[in-house]
């Protein structure tokens, strides 16, 4: 990962300002601002508490050619604003990447999920127990193993595993938008033949590959930049598995069922859905059902939800 | 046991394009917040209204989990709507942009009411009409 600097510029006002300050910021910075409280109350439970008295605006700049001269505008135009109210001089902090994108490892431990399973944060060495453990460095991709979704989908992972005849031919699968990689790797673990995942994002391609090194199952998962239709296009070693996943959105699962999804699954084969918000669940069963499958099973964690589908032709 | 309130973080950020870079980043790992479980939530609960821009508020509790509410749209971005500008004055007071109508400034009150700490309609009124004027916004009838 490249180390890029950011100029963050900060400042902290009453709250009718935010909104001035803010659209200021939001001209010239990357991205949109943020609002940080300086003081909270806690609310009756804890859990609706309210900012009090003033609060900080953030915003980051990238530190590059256009810098000064949007530093300058924007101390302008806080320079006009402050004729109508008066605002403190903003301050200024230089970051580095690499400074916030590790900032949360420190909060990151190892989390045992369904029966079997260990996501280990893949700077820690392997722990002391009888589960399997997954090596996971998320890097910048999705699938940290600690989100609901990642869950539900590994549960069923687990359980499609469990299912299966341990004699019987061997299985393979196929991971769409794989981020990290952790569902692959853990499907590997669990007995899988060969693993193809594939994302559209090549940081999630790059993260993979690392944790795919770190639980040394390189000689056994394809890991491509692509996504259904190179997969359907025959680009890869394999085009059809007995397992397929997609742990993506509810609207992407849909569109991609649309697209075909379903001749990537093997005769008899399984394709669980994640992603999903319970209230979007039915749209996708319909778009699932509307091509040949049936629902097999629903898993739910808060409000998320997986669909585990069989092919609608098996008992 | 109720979890300590550690901070309240909103994000003025685009509708379902959440991702770890600027401010997200960086305004949330310093808390310990998983900055992928956030964006991964906000996209999900966002993803119908790509081009807007919703702000998320999240409380951030001391032992690091979350959670977050979804917040009408900045009264700044509706204005400039309601006024058909791309944006503010870069001089405020006196260098105009644009106006906008009591009617409309009304109706953005409305819209944003529960996020205002307004104790009634007119009291948000004048929340957005301060806002306007700051923008180099006139507000007639």
């Amino acid at each position: 990962m490249s180390d890029s600097q950011l100029l963050e510029i900060s400042l902290v006002v009453e709250d009718e300002l935010v909104e001035p300050v803010s659209e200021v910021l939001r001209r010239y910075v990357k991205g949109g601002v943020a609002i940080e409280s300086t003081a909270v109350s806690a609310g009756a439970e804890g859990e609706n508490g309210q900012p009090v008295g003033p609060l900080r605006v953030y915003g980051y700049l990238p530190i590059d050619n256009a810098l000064e001269e949007k530093r300058r505008s924007i101390e302008e135009a806080l320079w006009y604003l402050s004729r109508i109210r008066t605002l403190p001089e903003p301050s200024y902090r230089t970051l580095r990447e690499s400074d916030w994108a590790a900032a949360w490892k420190k909060h990151y431990h190892p989390i045992p999920i369904g029966r079997r399973l260990l996501i280990v944060p893949a700077w820690m060495g392997p722990p002391a127990q009888e589960r399997i453990p997954i090596f996971i460095d998320p890097g910048m991709a999705f699938g940290t193993g600690t989100h609901p979704t990642t869950q539900l989908c590994l549960a069923a992972v687990e359980d499609f595993f469990e299912d299966r005849d341990p004699n019987g031919s061997p299985m393979d699968v196929i991971d769409i938008g794989c981020g990290t990689g952790v569902l692959s790797i853990a499907a590997l673990k669990l007995g899988a033949r060969r693993a193809l995942g594939l994302d559209i994002d090549a940081d999630a391609v790059r993260a993979a590959r690392e944790n795919v090194r770190a639980n040394r199952v390189d000689d056994r998962f394809e890991l491509e930049l692509g996504s259904l239709d190179e997969a359907l296009a025959g680009n890869y070693s394999f085009q059809t598995a007995a397992l397929v996943l997609a742990n993506i959105l509810a609207p992407v699962c849909i569109r991609l069922l649309e697209e075909g999804l379903t001749r990537l699954l093997a005769p008899g084969g399984r394709l669980v859905l994640s992603g999903i918000l319970d209230t979007q669940a039915a749209d996708v069963e319909a778009a699932a059902v509307k091509n040949g499958l049936r629902l097999a099973e629903t898993l739910q964690n808060a409000d998320w939800v997986a669909l585990v589908f069989d092919a609608a032709d098996q008992g | 046991m109720a979890k300590k309130l550690k901070t309240i973080v909103r994000l003025q950020i685009q509708a379902g394009k959440a991702n770890p870079a600027p401010p997200i980043g960086p305004a949330l790992a310093g808390h310990g917040i998983n900055l992928m479980a956030f964006c991964k939530e906000y996209n999900a609960r966002t993803a119908n209204r790509v081009g807007e821009i919703i702000p998320a508020e999240i409380s951030v509790f001391a032992d690091g989990s979350f959670t977050f509410i979804l917040k009408t749209p900045p009264a700044s971005v509706l204005l400039k709507k309601a006024a058909g500008v791309e944006k503010g004055s870069a001089t405020p007071p006196r260098g105009k942009v644009g106006k906008v109508t009591r009617a409309q400034v009304r109706e953005i009150a409305e819209l944003k009411m529960k996020d205002l700490n307004a104790i009634d309609i007119e009291g948000a009124m004048h929340q957005i009409e301060g806002t306007a004027r700051n923008m180099g916004l006139d507000v007639v009838d």
